[in-house]
């Protein structure tokens, strides 16, 4: 995925390869997708119908560098609701560039999906955070910063055109003010508490790295109102609603910044620690997802969406 | 990506044809800073050109040569010129030279620039000796496929600058009257200077002297397991609100002038250094 120009035929033309490519193989169309993050990956195990294709061998999907990302896709039915997993997910620490951080919403969109749940650990900023707690994401502070190839941000994330050359069938978001549905955040939180775990409604700094960020980094963020930070998931919640996909942001904290804590009390981050993390709490992502996937699968509801939510025609 | 390590094999290769020890610590000199390679004694100097790989630096009051020798009686290897983001050089190719000081068996990486203070309490001239730092250069050395046998995926940033030689720093510099703050540096792009609200905004998001440089180098240096400190010189005094025009011969001046106290204070932290 290294085309010199980013044109939106091009862009349209290697998500509907990749979806061709699943569609052969899947029988069911996903209505839901799940991106999982660091240690979310045997989620996947609690699908009924489970069937993994590897992103090796599907057309235009990123070969992955990260630690604890498997990078197959998993398709099957979870609580009757034809879902697709994302194991493993593109980062830009990784080098990938802001089109193939959005590869994934583009190909849950052409193959029809309506809703993504994107999760990720992260480090918890906010004062009342402990590690296992979730956030259920109601926005993000995008601090990815580099736009790599110089055009237009407009057009390297979403790859739309830019206003002036709007076909009809690609329509700008009305606004970014909800990049999260309103709805799905609800949902989310009422699932935390039915199964008694702390969820809270948080906003995401997402951060390049590789590195974990200093103390005075985590002061920043924690001034400029972020109550968790990771390197991922702001770049396809973007791409997902610009679709007109309803999105959900679940970010599991697996470490405390503490940046004002005497020194010694500071344990340093390993990415072995986050992973377990992330992976100790995993149960409560699951009955979130879960939540997610029975209310999707009511019929009358998907209708209902359809009409609100559905901005794009989903391509032929 | 994987192709560092052997940029780094031939490179060390041939700077052990010329001088062959094992260096103790790595040194970056910055603005007005050079001088210090002078003090090093029985030196064999190095062009970067020379240097499998290494750019070539172009900033102003840079020289462009690798200086390996004795310093306090330890070998050290001084980089008299640094590489900048603004050069428009990659990040990769920035922080090469740290890799080179690691391979080659230093333990330790010392750092020094010219900056911009923020802080009111600080004066022109005084000396911040690095406790953190905030990377504002949208960019970071480690993206890409990370090779292990030069560092982890994800290094911890909790103590970028060795606490132990942070207080012995400023330890030196109370005993030699030298005007020596901690602070918080926060490492822009440039190579404009700021503006006014930047400067504001800076300040208010913690930071206490803003430069171009030494991030990248840093975060490099903990990826590759060297301890890491770093000195600024405050060569001019940015306060948002009573802002002069930057003139770039005194910031030189006044970088010039203070180099024999940073000189003092590298040399001391070298010396007490058991690494």
């Amino acid at each position: 995925m290294k085309a010199d120009r980013f044109t939106v035929a091009a862009a349209c033309g290697e998500a509907r390869s990749a979806a061709e490519f699943i569609r052969a193989r899947c029988s069911t169309a996903p209505r839901l997708g799940v991106v999982l993050g660091t240690g979310l990956g045997p989620l996947a195990e609690k699908i009924d119908h489970a069937f993994a294709l590897k992103y090796a061998d599907i057309p235009g999907f990123p070969h992955l560098t990260a630690p604890e990302h498997r990078g197959d896709l998993v398709c099957g039915v979870l609580r009757g609701c034809p879902v697709m997993l994302f194991r493993g997910r593109p980062h830009a620490y990784e080098g990938f560039d802001r089109r193939t951080l959005t590869f994934f919403p583009r190909v849950l969109h052409a193959l029809g999906g309506e809703t993504l749940i994107l999760t990720n650990a992260s480090g918890g900023l906010n004062l009342h955070a402990d590690t296992g707690d979730v956030v259920v994401m109601v926005d993000h502070i995008d601090w990815m910063g580099r736009s790599r190839g110089g055009a237009g941000n407009w057009r390297l994330e979403t790859g739309m055109p830019p206003f002036a050359f709007q076909s009809t069938d690609f329509q700008p978001p009305a606004s970014s003010l909800h990049f999260y549905d309103r709805r799905l955040i609800q949902l989310a939180l009422a699932a935390a508490r039915r199964h008694s775990f702390y969820a809270f409604p948080g906003v995401y700094a997402a951060m390049t790295g590789p590195s974990y960020e200093t103390r005075a980094e985590y002061r920043l963020l924690r001034r400029i109102g972020a109550d968790c930070v990771g390197m991922s998931t702001a770049p396809e919640a973007k791409m997902a609603h610009t679709l007109g996909l309803k999105v959900l942001g679940l970010s599991t904290i697996t470490n405390i910044a503490r940046p004002d804590a005497p020194r010694i009390a500071t344990p340093e981050t390993t990415a072995d620690e986050v992973a377990h993390d992330a992976a100790d709490a995993a149960w409560k992502v699951m009955a979130i997802i879960e939540a997610v996937a029975a209310a999707e699968e009511q019929p009358g509801r998907h209708r209902q969406v359809r009409t609100t939510a559905g901005r794009f025609k989903a391509l032929p | 990506m994987l192709d560092l390590y052997d940029q780094i094999q031939n490179a060390i290769h041939f700077i052990r044809g010329k001088w062959d020890h094992t260096p103790v610590a790595g040194i970056i000199l910055g603005t007005g800073l050079g001088g210090l390679a002078g003090k090093i004694e029985q030196a064999v100097a190095i062009s970067y050109e020379d240097i499998p790989h290494f750019p070539n630096s172009t900033a102003t009051s840079h020289a462009g040569r690798l200086v390996c020798g004795m310093l306090c009686g330890k070998p050290v290897m001084a980089m008299e010129g640094r590489f900048h983001a603004y050069e428009g050089y990659s990040m990769k190719a920035i922080t090469l030279p740290v890799r080179v000081f690691r391979a080659m068996g230093a333990s330790l990486l010392m750092v020094s620039n010219a900056c911009g203070g923020m802080n009111p309490h600080h004066k022109a001239g005084d000396i911040v000796v690095i406790e953190d730092h905030i990377n504002l250069m949208s960019d970071n050395p480690l993206i890409g496929i990370n090779d292990d046998r030069l560092g982890p995926r994800f290094p911890d940033m909790s103590e970028p600058y060795n606490h132990g030689l942070i207080q012995s720093a400023l330890e030196i510099a109370r005993r030699e009257n030298i005007v020596a703050h901690p602070g918080v540096f926060v490492a822009v792009t440039g190579p404009n200077l700021e503006t006014r609200a930047e400067y504001r905004f800076l300040r208010l998001i913690g930071a206490d002297v803003v430069g171009m440089s030494t991030v990248p180098e840093v975060i490099v240096a903990k990826h590759c397991g060297l301890k890491a400190i770093g000195f600024s010189v405050i060569t001019d005094m940015c306060l948002p609100d009573a802002l002069e025009e930057a003139d770039v011969p005194t910031i030189i001046a006044i970088a010039n002038e203070a180099q024999p106290r940073l000189c003092k204070l590298v040399m001391g932290v070298l010396e007490k250094y058991e690494g």
